[in-house]
């Protein structure tokens, strides 16, 4: 991808208000590339600040509104802090990506108390966190999209994966019951589980693992960034007007096996 | 990398040619209209010809065609698909649309009646899918095919009997995974999309029912039926190369039915 100019796109967030979570890399930044294109309004967040900076630089040098917050999604405050940047700066959130989180490989026999602790306030609860203030915000102004991250690992069960599978069936979950919760009220909430993605959070499991979970992908290779963007922009879009409560596998037919 | 990656442009289907079953009305005509406006040349069919080429009348010259098929029938299949591989040299997307429901409660249903629905939604279905990929396989530039199951292929739940149509639905479902993974070597991918109750001539008596509509607004946390426009989004979704890495997967476009 050519990270350092941002292409014109079909204006499909024109104006929207977005704010994505963890978009200092990986399917984050590439959502956040991917939506200025789109001419998104844009607050983006990370607990890593400097990448976060550089990525509102090569947002803001073309041209879009865009603020960088940094915080850590499990903390309720910084949630807060998050989704009030986009209302105080464009006077509403349309869009939340709630993209933020870990993925640690522990098996059930390794892992800690403190790990599955860890995770799940990540995964979990940041995710109910951003995605409760973002609805709150939303029903201010009349409706919203909300995209969550969850994985295969949320829809399957795998080998290895004992604390970060069960926090993305959190994902998938609250996906769910937030989509019929707001449906009436103007909010829709679907997810996307991305099969595995070539992303740094990939790079630092275990090649056995990688070369592993890659065979098992029926498309024969692993995703890109980008492509789950896509899919994250569609279910965000007008156009999925009618599309609520899903959860969109961008898998290469993992889980249609 | 001298420009814009491709996928950030990920509806355009410029170049692309499409066969739509069912084509001369309803979610097709409206798939139609959507991916002629993404760039697609396309073929619509249908058992009634004629309704298919006056269909086709709507779009520019050399933008769309109409072409009679009967999806039931593995020879009108053979022939129709012979027709285009000679005329228009490539298939890019298929979208199994034709579709047929015959509404009786179970235990009245002819065997007759049953046989007609399993004809064309699921051999039908399969027939165009197998001469499709036939097609791409053969030019070696891989393709996409998108099903249409229905919500009635994921839930036992109706508001009226309907077992023919739910259960060919289901085989939608399973038919869509086990080719997604079958082709996925050849480049070819197979999604499908699982509408609720859509506005259209399909559902036509159902209309007629203030009461079942009430009810089916009832049962859709949004609240009301689909247009034929949402579903043909997500189809032109699932056909774009924005839907890449997606495949094996019946999307719902259901207003939150299945959700619940």
């Amino acid at each position: 991808m050519n990270t350092q100019a941002i292409p014109a796109g079909l204006g499909r967030m024109k104006g929207k208000a977005v704010l994505i979570t963890g978009a200092s890399n990986g399917i984050g930044y590439a959502t956040a590339l991917l939506f200025a294109a789109e001419g998104a309004r844009l607050i983006i967040n990370d607990i890593a600040a400097e990448r976060l900076e550089a990525l509102r630089e090569i947002i803001a040098a073309a041209g879009n509104d865009v603020q960088s917050v940094v915080g850590d999604v499990s903390k309720d405050a910084d949630a807060r802090a998050m989704v009030a940047a986009s209302v105080s700066a464009f006077g509403r959130i349309d869009v939340l990506v709630a993209n933020a989180g870990i993925i640690p490989e522990f098996d059930l026999l390794t892992a800690t108390a403190a790990d599955f602790d860890h995770v799940m306030a990540v995964d979990g609860r940041g995710m109910f966190l951003t995605c409760k203030y973002a609805a709150e915000a939303m029903l201010q102004s009349g409706g919203g999209a909300i995209v969550c991250l969850s994985s295969i690992s949320g829809e399957a069960g795998q080998s290895g994966q004992a604390v970060y599978g069960p926090a993305k069936f959190v994902a998938s979950g609250i996906t769910k019951h937030l989509a019929v919760e707001l449906a009436t009220r103007g909010v829709r909430v679907n997810a996307v589980a991305p099969g595995t993605i070539a992303t740094a959070a990939l790079a630092k499991l275990s090649d056995e693992y990688v070369a592993g979970v890659t065979s098992r992908h029926p498309i024969g290779r692993v995703g890109r960034p980008v492509e789950v963007a896509n899919a994250i922009l569609f279910l965000a879009s007008d156009e999925a007007s009618f599309i609520t409560g899903v959860v969109l596998p961008v898998d290469g037919g993992y889980l249609a096996q | 990398m001298t420009g814009p990656d491709p996928l950030l442009l990920p509806f355009r289907a410029d170049g692309k040619v499409a066969l739509i079953t069912g084509g001369a009305q309803g979610i097709g005509l409206a798939t139609a209209r959507l991916l002629v406006a993404l760039g697609c040349r396309v073929i619509l069919t249908d058992i009634d010809g004629a309704a298919a080429a006056a269909a086709a009348q709507e779009f520019a010259p050399g933008l769309a065609r109409g072409l009679t098929l009967d999806v039931a029938s593995e020879a009108s299949v053979t022939s129709g698909f012979e027709t285009i591989a000679a005329e228009e040299g490539q298939l890019d997307i298929l979208v199994n649309n034709a579709g047929r429901a015959i509404r009786r409660p179970s235990l009245e249903l002819d065997i007759a009646d049953w046989d007609a629905v399993v004809a064309v939604n699921m051999t039908g279905a399969f027939l165009c899918a197998r001469a499709a990929a036939g097609l791409m396989v053969k030019r070696g530039a891989g393709g996409v095919i998108v099903n249409t199951a229905s919500i009635m292929g994921l839930s036992g739940g109706g508001l009226y009997p309907n077992i023919s149509y739910q259960t060919t639905k289901g085989a939608i479902v399973n038919m869509t995974r086990a080719l997604a993974v079958e082709w996925a070597g050849y480049g070819i991918r197979v999604n499908a999309v699982a509408p609720t109750w859509t506005r259209t001539s399909f559902i036509g008596q159902l209309e007629e029912n203030p009461d079942l509509m009430r009810r089916i607004r009832e049962v859709t946390p949004l609240g009301r039926l689909a247009e034929a426009e949402d579903v043909a989004h997500a189809i032109a979704f699932l056909a774009s190369p924005a839907a890449s890495m997606i495949t094996g997967h019946t999307l719902a476009v259901d207003g939150g039915f299945l959700a619940q």
